[in-house]
């Protein structure tokens, strides 16, 4: 590898431009005295939310934006100031929560349809008709072709219980997964009694 | 001997006269221990940034005192069982005269600082 030959006109630095100086706005008000007290001039060194803001911002030296830091976040233990403004919106925490509410709403009630269920012991001939009746609500079309298609559904999902793809279908899945529960508590059970 | 600056918050439930009480017992703390009480002063009621203990408004005092440093440990217990003070910080102070006329400034203009600094920039 051979030297680099440096360029005749390379890149310079513009000296006359980096030779301006900056200046510290508070050095040039001629602020002597920064309190914690002095609530209205440390607010406008925050942010709408609360926030202190940054030195550069205001072009403070490193110097005065430590008295400054050290002067809000002593106001605000004194609640002169506060920690957080604007945030979040009255409106939008209300939409929130009820959102929230909403999931832990419907969840138990699926749960409540699943004991319900448990408690009866269908035997695999009735739950065939509960999965039956479920779905033609949901095809709202109650004909006999349906019947042999379920039938038909439900003995390919028995045998492949872990190909299950369509989404639309989400009710009677968690039926047939219900419904196997039964099918083992019913093998359980003879044995307890044996013993 | 150090000089100090103490920040008692006070419930706004009580007069002005049951407040000035409750600021007595800590002005005794201070002069029993060693230390001399130079001034304290009310800052007003005022309206609280946040709640505090579900409260919206207090009563500021503000007591100048210099002690050695062992007074500062009297005063947090004290403030910290007392039922009537909501708050309470010590902040050291070099120059205790320089202070109290800079409370006297601020509480007559509170804008005078805020002046200063926006006229400046706008000669810039």
């Amino acid at each position: 590898m051979g030297k680099r030959r440096r360029r005749k006109n390379s890149r310079r630095r513009n000296y006359t431009l980096a030779a301006r100086k900056k200046f510290c706005s508070i050095e040039t008000a001629k602020l002597d005295h920064i309190d914690h007290k002095d609530i209205q001039l440390l607010s406008l060194f925050t942010t709408e939310k609360g926030k202190i803001m940054p030195g550069r911002a205001n072009s403070i030296n490193a110097r005065n934006q430590a008295l400054i830091s050290l002067a809000i976040k002593r106001a605000r233990n004194l609640a002169l100031l506060s920690f957080i403004q604007n945030y979040p919106a009255a409106e939008e925490l209300a939409s929130q929560q009820e959102k929230y509410a909403k999931k832990f709403v419907t969840k138990p009630t699926d749960s409540a349809d699943d004991e319900k269920k448990d408690s009866s012991q269908s035997t695999e001939e009735s739950s065939i008709k509960d999965s039956a009746v479920v779905e033609k609500k949901d095809s709202s079309k109650p004909s006999e072709e349906s019947l042999v298609k379920i039938d038909a559904s439900v003995e390919e999902k028995e045998s492949l219980p872990s190909s299950e793809e369509s989404l639309a279908k989400d009710d009677s899945e968690k039926e047939n997964s219900s419904d196997k529960d039964d099918v083992k508590e019913s093998t359980v059970e003879p044995i307890k009694e044996d013993l | 001997m150090q000089g100090y600056e103490f920040f008692l918050i006070i419930d706004n439930s009580l007069s002005d006269e049951e407040a000035a009480d409750v600021v007595k017992k800590y002005q005794e703390i201070v002069t029993e221990n060693g230390g001399t009480v130079t001034s304290s002063k009310l800052w007003g009621r005022r309206k609280l940034a946040y709640l505090v203990n579900k409260k919206q408004f207090a009563i500021y005092y503000i007591i100048y005192f210099s002690a050695p440093s062992t007074v500062l440990a009297l005063l947090k217990d004290k403030a910290a069982f007392d039922e009537f003070v909501l708050r309470s910080l010590p902040i050291k102070c070099d120059d205790l005269e320089k202070e109290i006329t800079f409370l006297q400034t601020i509480s007559e203009d509170p804008k005078i600082n805020v002046n200063l600094y926006l006229d400046s920039k706008k000669g810039n």
